[in-house]
Parts: C-alpha cells; structure tokens; sequence
C-alpha cells in the first residue's frame, strides 16, 4: 500500500479525514469555547439551578371576627395586592363609642412602613334612585340595614333594606310635583303588622308636613291599606298579612279609574268613588319606609309611622300600571328580570334597595349645612395640654408643611389663632413668663408676626405687650420683649439673610435672667445662634420681660407698636408650623435637636420632654373639613397600639378634639399594632342631619421597598 | 530476474557464517565464567486529572464524585444550593451578593479555561407557605418575573465585571442586565486559563428591579447555570 500524507498531491491540497475532522473541531473550539464531553480532551463541568426568589407583602385585618386578606387566598395571583372588606369597617356605628381593627402581615416580608388614612370623599350613605331618571336619592336614616334578604320568590339572590321599625327611614332629595296618575309598588317583609312603608308629604323630614297622602301602609289588623287625597281603600278581611312573609304590593290611582290594591300580582279592592278619583296638588317627596300615617285623615290607622321589615324594590310611577302590567311584574322569577320589567314601564323613582354602602352620597342635604364652627387647633403639649386654639379670621389648613406635616395658612390681615389658657394660669398670670423660650416653623415672603403674648385674649389694642417674635421688612428674624424699655434682638446682628424667601425656617428665642440686673436673650434660626448673647439685656427686678399677665396670640402679635424693627403688620401671611412654648431656657444643643427633627412624630417627642417639655406646644397640622356637611359633625381620633396617631399624640389619644375630622393619613408603627377608633359628634348638629348614616372609606396599608398591601374599608357608617 | 536469485542466495550464506561465527565466540567466553547486570521496572503511562470545584453558601461541589469511585462523566448537575443568593424574600431595589468560588482541583492545567452557561429562565409561583391566612397567594407575574431579575457576576480573580461585561466594578442592577439577557449572553468565559489549583472568585449581584409591582411577590425565577472547565 501507499501511505499518503496530507500535503500537495498532485498539485492539491490535501488534509487527511482524521487531521481534518480535528481541524473543524478546532474551529468550532475557538468560537464556542470550550466542548464538553469532547473526546479528545478533558473536562469538568458543574451544573445547578440558580434561583431567585421573591417575597410576599400581605395584610390582614381582623374586625368584628371577620377578616379581610390585601389577597384572596388562592393560586390565582397576586395582582394589585389590594382588597375591598366590605360589610366590615373600622368605625363603630353609634357615634361617641370605639372599634378596634387588627391587622397584621401574612407575608413573608415584613413591613418597613404603615398608614391609617381616609381613603375617598366622606359622605352619607345612599338607597340609590335606579330609574331612568335617577335623581331622586334616597338617603337612610336611623336603624336601616344594607343587606337583608330580599324576595323569596327571586332565584338570583336578591336583598333588601332592614328598617328597624322605630327610627329607620329613607328620605328623597327630590321635590316633585305630585302626580294625579300614579303607581306605588314595593315589596314587603313585616316584622310587625304596623306601620306605613312608602308615603308622601310637603315635607323633606319624617316631621309634620301640611300635605299628606299616596301612602301605604300596614294597619293594626294586618290589612293593606293605600291613602290617597282623604280616601282610604282597604285591604279585604280575608288577605291580612303575615308577618316574615313577602309580599309584592302596588297600589295605583287613576282619575279615571280610581284606587285599586294588588296584593301579589292580584288585584285585592277597588275604589272609583269620586274621592279615589280626586287629586291633592302639592310639592312632595317621597318616604321610604316611613309614612305619616299616624294622626291623619285617613281610617284604619297603624300606631306606628314606621315600618318593620324588609323592604325591596320601592318605585312610583307616573302612571296607573295596568293589571296586566302588574300581574306581568309578580311574575318575574329574578331581581335583575323583575328590575327591567320595572325600567320598561318608566318609573319616576326606583329605588331598588340592593345597595351595600360603598357608593356614597356627598352633595348638598336640605337643611344641612356645614359645621360652622372656628378650627380648633389643639395643644400637644403634655404638660398640661390644654392651651388650645381657635381660629380666628382668614385661615387655611391642610398647607404642605415642615418636616412631613401639615401647616396652617395665615392670610396676613385677618387670620390668627386665639389660646385658651392664660392669666390667671400659673405661668401666663403675672409676672408672666420670665424664663421661657419659644419655638416654631414659619414660611412667608412678607413681613408680619409670629407670636405674640399680650395683656388680652382677644386682638384688640392691649395695655402691655411684648415676648413677640417677628419678621421685619427686611425679612430678618426678629424677637422683642419690653424690660421696661423696648429690647429686640435680630437676626441681622450676624447675617443679611432675608428668611421671608417663601422656604421653611426654624426659629427659637430663649429668655432669662442672669441676675437682678441682668438678662440673657437668645435668637436661633435654622438651628443656630443668630442674634443675643449672655447678658445682653439690662433687666429691673430679675424680669427680663414685661411684667404682666397675658395670653399667648399665634399669628399677630403688636410688635408694630413701639419696636425699632417693628413687622409691618401685626398679622402673619403665610404658614405656621410646630410652635412650642417652654418654661425653661433651650439650650444651643436642644434647638439644634429640634431643628434636626426629621418627622412630627420625633418634633412631638421632643418637645413633649425629649428634648424638653413644652407647656403649650400647637402642630398646626389641623385638616380641612370634609365637603360633606354631615361629615363635617363627627370627629375621631385613632389609637394605634400604645400610640395615637390621629391627632399625633404622646401615648394614649386625648378625647376627640372638635376638628379632628374624618379626613386624616398617618403613619403607624411597623409593628401593625391594633388600631382604635374612636367617634365624637362636633358642634350642633342639625336637626335635619340627625339619623344619616355617614360614612367614609378606610385603608390601611403597608409595604416593603416597591410591594405594598392594602386593606379598603368602604362599607359601614357612624349614624349622626 | 534470474541474477537476482544468485544474488540472494549469496547473501544468505554470508548471513550465516557471520552468526555462527558469534556463535563460536560467545561459547568461548561462556565457557571462562558470566555475569549480568539487568534493570528491571515497570513501564507506567499515568494520565492528567481536570476536576472542577464549586463552593458556593451551601458548600462545595465537585465535577466528579469525591471518593474512590471511577470518574465517568466528570459531570456533576446537580450541585446544592443557588448560586444566586439563598434570600427568599426579596423585595425590589433591594439586592442581594453570593459568592461562587471555583477552582481548578486537577491535575492538569486548564488552557482553555472556565466558562459559565446561564440556560433560560422559568418563573413558577413561590407562596409563602408559613402564611396561616394565605399560604397559597403568590404573583400572577410568572411570565415578567426573569425579566425583573437584575443581575450581574463580577469576578474577585480577575477584577473585572463579567456580567455585563465591563472593566472594573459592575454597574448597578439594572434592568438592562437581567436573567434573561444573561442567558442570551451564554457562555461566559470566567478564566481563559486556569492553572491546577487556581481558583476564580465570583460575586454574583441580585436584585428585584424596580419594575417589579405587587404582582411579582410570591415567584420564583430558576435558570440552570453551569460551569465548565475545558482542558
């Protein structure tokens, strides 16, 4: 044989197969790394499964015994992570009481941060006016239930409003011209065989009206009875009413064809006398579950005006429904077929009564305004803690504030705050405060007073006055007070700055004497020494202030009289924050601790003796009343374990301050402590707005870096 | 040809006398006394070894079983423990480091080096399980989830980011470098050499990105990783 050898043969390349196929896998080596199982060579190779997991942030919340979960417990996913509890709510039904909610993490992430807050526009409850027209809401009153079973003789689960039978009523927005052809068509549950369920009269209210008429009701002996104009049509003796049974009742009234009861789909009695075919002419509005019944014209009177049972699909038609038509309607098998048919025959007001209460009703209530009564600003302090403010003239809350709260807005020409507690209180009676420092956050872009302590409680011209603090026209900070001769320190003194630039400054003035003869007075901005030094001020009888006994004023102040660099008004126009008065003198070391104070929550310890124990200490972080006039009635604080967090308090929540209204957002511990709610009534309320049931939806949330669990709360009310 | 047969023949004579001649001398020599001298031993043809280590949080692994028993494959697929990082709860913005050390424990240099391919990844749900409430709620985001996965893999050897490649420290996790593109970038050289005994140091960086909403808690996201060391 020949052995031939890879080379030029022949004048051809020639690689042998073995070398060749070496060659390719030698390529293939270069440009995919390194082969495995690669004969030719050795290898090691290690393989395993990276994994990378995440967690779950999940809230739970306990009321009641029920619990809500921020996500449902199954396999389907976890998408928004967020969960409306409905039929459980965080605020107790009768005003002035506590509920507790306990919520807690399922996740396996804990929580880095937590909030409490009203989440949505409070409002009132509402029995929803389905028609086509649509504006006549209901609005529940009393003991009325969401949620009752409805009508037996549906198949899709309909349900019904409870009415307690003694308070429980639904009242109409509307005022309509009553309607000389009509229909009036409910079905009824009693529980007592007493009580009208569906009337009209001339007035809005359950009160005495000058007009009274197109009512049902039930009579002490179980029959129907339907009233219209003065005549009264009965039920027959033979189909009185059971009670826990449902009944499907219209009643028509036509001009031409009279008054006639159906019971069931069947016509019971007919009345076509002149007085069935009569009309009373007046502006009404409709009552559900209620009639005024009770001493009027008409015969076979109930005792009671009101209803007790369940109550479902109440309507009015503009109409004389037909038999057929009534017959057509009992003959539905469900609540959605049944809610068309009434839809098809044109009602001026269906209320279908299938609401649970998320869907609240926030616009104006006849005889309803809004809780008028001056902002109240309450004294944080703990020591007492009793100092509390009140509005006075232009002033807004809720403004973007410092160190994560909100601020009050002073209109510069009208609004200050007046304090409660002055002389003859130890520490305001006379001599008044001697050794005392005073602490606060401004914001402006103008001159004006910050604080100011006088002889009077109110504004007007005092007879002594002095310990203000103030920004002159420069914008210089500038404190005053009056040992016999008038004494400023300001900031000037050590810097040009102009602090009216529209940011937020701290600023601290502290009061002393040094000796009989001789007082010290300080002037800190933004956490340093600007004005004052030790020994400064030229003192008599070891009063480095005037001696007096006065009242503290937040907002004015009457520097403009008598001081060199006197403000150029005495009102403030701007935001005012986290002002604190102190018995004693901060220290260089205490104002820079306040200044760094990075949340309210750790200002408010400070101050309430952290740092120091101020006597009187206002946040200012008040928030504006809900729209809602009712919702402008009820207060509430909330206690989050051993905290309270509305209003943000040192420990235990004090009782219900008069503008701590249902609008609120706040941090609560990590932890996830129980939070408690309690309720308060604010002001008179008036009598229209007794009973209504206000509501407004609660979150609770928590999260951890970009998860977060929510818990909604939009069921529930507090009757007012 | 028949001269050549004569030439043949020839030949073989001379051939021989020429051994006999050896003969006769040898039995002479034989015939006065004899020694001998002989090296014994054995002819030994002894092959390299090229075995792979891993030591990651959950201990070590090796490419071939560490005891007595016959190498094979000189595979070894399933090594414990994630080399992604051992969190299970992972929230987004928030990373996580591991550190992977792997070493050449043969005998043989390794000229062709060390190569990391990252196969593609799979989310699947991943509850938390100790939840007495919900035990069973995780993210609907399975098909997202490896996309939210940032990562990258810095090399402590050779001081340089491998993942994404670049010279020095590794960026920040981003979403531009997740376990995704990491399995398009597959494979990785971690070492062009790697000489018997050397090691090459990996801190691989995890993170949930900040992409990640509600709808990715609760998952899992696995990719097969594998290192390979070529001779």
């Amino acid at each position: 044989m020949r052995l031939r050898r890879h080379g030029l043969t022949q004048g051809r390349l020639w690689v042998s197969p073995a070398l060749g196929s070496l060659t390719v896998l030698g390529v293939l080596a270069l440009l995919t790394g390194p082969l495995v199982g690669w004969g030719a060579t050795f290898s090691g190779q290690l393989a395993g499964t990276g994994t990378f997991r995440s967690g779950t942030q999940l809230l739970s919340d306990v009321i009641g015994g029920t619990t809500c979960l921020s996500s449902p417990n199954s396999s389907a996913g976890i998408t928004t992570n967020q969960a409306s509890c409905t039929k459980t709510y965080p605020l107790s039904t009768a005003i002035g009481s506590a509920s507790t909610t306990t919520p807690g993490n399922q996740g396996s992430v804990p929580p880095t941060s937590a909030s409490v807050a009203t989440a949505g526009t409070c409002g009132v409850q509402q029995f929803a006016d389905t028609s086509a027209v649509g504006t006549n809401t209901g609005l529940p009153l009393g003991g009325t239930t969401y949620g009752a079973t409805g009508p037996s003789l549906y198949t899709d689960s309909p349900s019904s409003v409870a009415f307690d039978g003694s308070t429980g009523w639904g009242e109409t927005l509307s005022g309509l011209a009553m309607p000389a052809n009509y229909t009036l068509m409910a079905w009824i549950k009693p529980s007592a065989l007493n009580g009208a369920f569906l009337g009209a009269t001339s007035t809005q209210s359950n009160t005495a009206a000058a007009s009274v008429d197109r009512m049902v009701w039930i009579d002490a002996a179980g029959r129907l009875d339907f009233g219209n104009d003065v005549t009264t049509l009965r039920a027959t003796a033979g189909s009185a009413l059971a009670t826990g049974t449902w009944y499907f009742v219209v009643a028509t009234k036509s001009t031409t064809t009279g008054m006639t009861l159906y019971i069931n789909g069947v016509a019971n009695n007919t009345n076509v006398t002149a007085g069935a075919l009569a009309t009373l002419n007046y502006t009404g509005f409709w009552h559900l579950g209620w009639g005024a019944a009770v001493g009027s014209g008409f015969t076979n009177l109930p005792t009671t005006d009101y209803f007790a049972g369940d109550i479902a699909d109440e309507a009015v038609f503009p109409t004389a429904l037909s038999a057929a038509t009534v017959t057509a309607l009992y003959g539905q098998t469900t609540q959605a077929g049944f809610s068309a048919q009434v839809l098809a025959n044109a009602p001026t007001s269906y209320w279908a009564l299938q609401d649970v209460g998320t869907s609240l009703y926030s616009g104006p209530i006849a005889n309803v305004t809004a809780n008028g009564a001056a902002t109240s600003f309450r004294d944080s302090s703990n020591n007492p803690g009793t100092n509390t403010g009140t509005g006075q003239g232009g002033l807004g809350v809720d403004a973007a504030g410092p160190i994560g709260d909100t601020a009050t807005t002073f209109n510069g020409t009208t609004g200050w705050i007046q304090t409660t507690v002055g002389t003859p209180t130890a520490f305001y009676a006379s001599p008044g405060p001697q050794t005392f420092s005073i602490a606060g956050w401004f914001k402006t872009t103008t001159s004006g007073s910050i604080i100011g302590f006088t002889t009077l409680r109110s504004n007007a011209a005092p007879t002594m006055w002095d310990r203000h603090l103030w920004l002159d026209p420069a914008g210089h900070v500038v404190f005053g007070v009056y040992p016999n001769g008038f004494f400023e320190v300001n900031s000037s003194a050590t810097t040009a700055k102009n602090f009216a630039d529209g940011n937020w400054h701290f600023a601290v003035a502290t009061v002393a004497p040094v000796s009989a003869t001789v007082g010290t007075v300080l002037l800190y901005v933004d956490g340093s020494l600007v004005a004052g030094s030790v020994g400064n001020e030229t003192i008599t009888g070891s009063d480095p202030a005037q001696v007096y006994g006065g009242w503290w004023h937040l907002g004015w102040s009457n520097a403009v009289n008598g001081w060199t660099d006197g403000p150029t008004t005495g009102y403030w126009g701007g935001s005012l924050g986290q002002i604190a008065v102190f018995p004693s003198v901060l220290t260089a070391a205490n104002v820079a601790s306040l200044y760094a104070a990075p949340s309210a929550s750790t200002y408010l310890t400070a101050v309430t003796g952290g740092v120091a124990a101020s006597n009187a200490f206002w946040p200012l972080d008040e928030h504006a009343q809900p729209a809602s006039p009712p919702c402008t009635y009820i207060v509430v604080t909330v206690q989050a374990g051993a905290k309270c967090v509305y209003p943000l308090a040192a420990g235990a929540c004090p009782a219900v301050p008069s503008s701590n209204w249902l609008s609120m957002s706040a941090s609560i511990p990590v932890t996830l402590p129980a939070l408690s709610f309690t309720t308060a009534a604010s002001g008179a309320v008036p009598a229209a707005a007794v009973g209504l049931h206000v509501s407004v939806p609660w979150a609770i949330t928590d999260g951890a870096s970009g998860f977060s669990s929510t818990l909604t709360h939009n069921s529930g009310y507090v009757l007012l | 040809m028949g001269s050549n047969k004569k030439e043949r023949k020839g030949g073989l004579i001379a051939a021989l006398i020429g051994v006999a001649t050896l003969g006769l001398t040898a039995a002479v020599t034989l015939g006065v006394t004899t020694f001998s001298a002989q090296v014994g031993g054995t002819g030994t043809f002894q092959s390299g070894t090229l075995l792979l280590s891993k030591t990651n949080a959950s201990g070590t692994c090796l490419s071939s079983s560490n005891s007595a028993g016959s190498i094979v494959t000189n595979v070894n697929a399933a090594c414990l423990g994630s080399d992604l990082g051992a969190s299970t709860t992972n929230v987004p913005q928030v990373n996580q480091t591991s550190t992977v050390t792997l070493t050449n424990q043969g005998s043989v240099n390794s000229a062709s080096g060390l190569t990391l391919t990252t196969g593609a990844c799979a989310a699947v749900a991943a509850p938390y399980g100790a939840s007495v409430l919900n035990p069973l709620s995780s993210g609907s985001d399975t098909a997202g989830f490896c996309g939210k996965v940032d990562v990258t893999i810095y090399s402590t050897t050779a001081g340089k980011c491998i993942y994404p490649a670049a010279v020095g420290a590794c960026p920040a996790p981003s979403n531009a470098n997740t376990l995704v593109t990491l399995a398009s970038a597959s494979p990785l050289t971690l070492a062009t050499t790697l000489a018997s005994g050397a090691s090459v140091g990996l801190t691989i960086t995890t993170q949930l990105d900040a992409s990640a909403t509600n709808a990715d808690q609760g998952l899992a996201a696995n990719a097969t990783m594998t290192y390979t060391l070529g001779q």
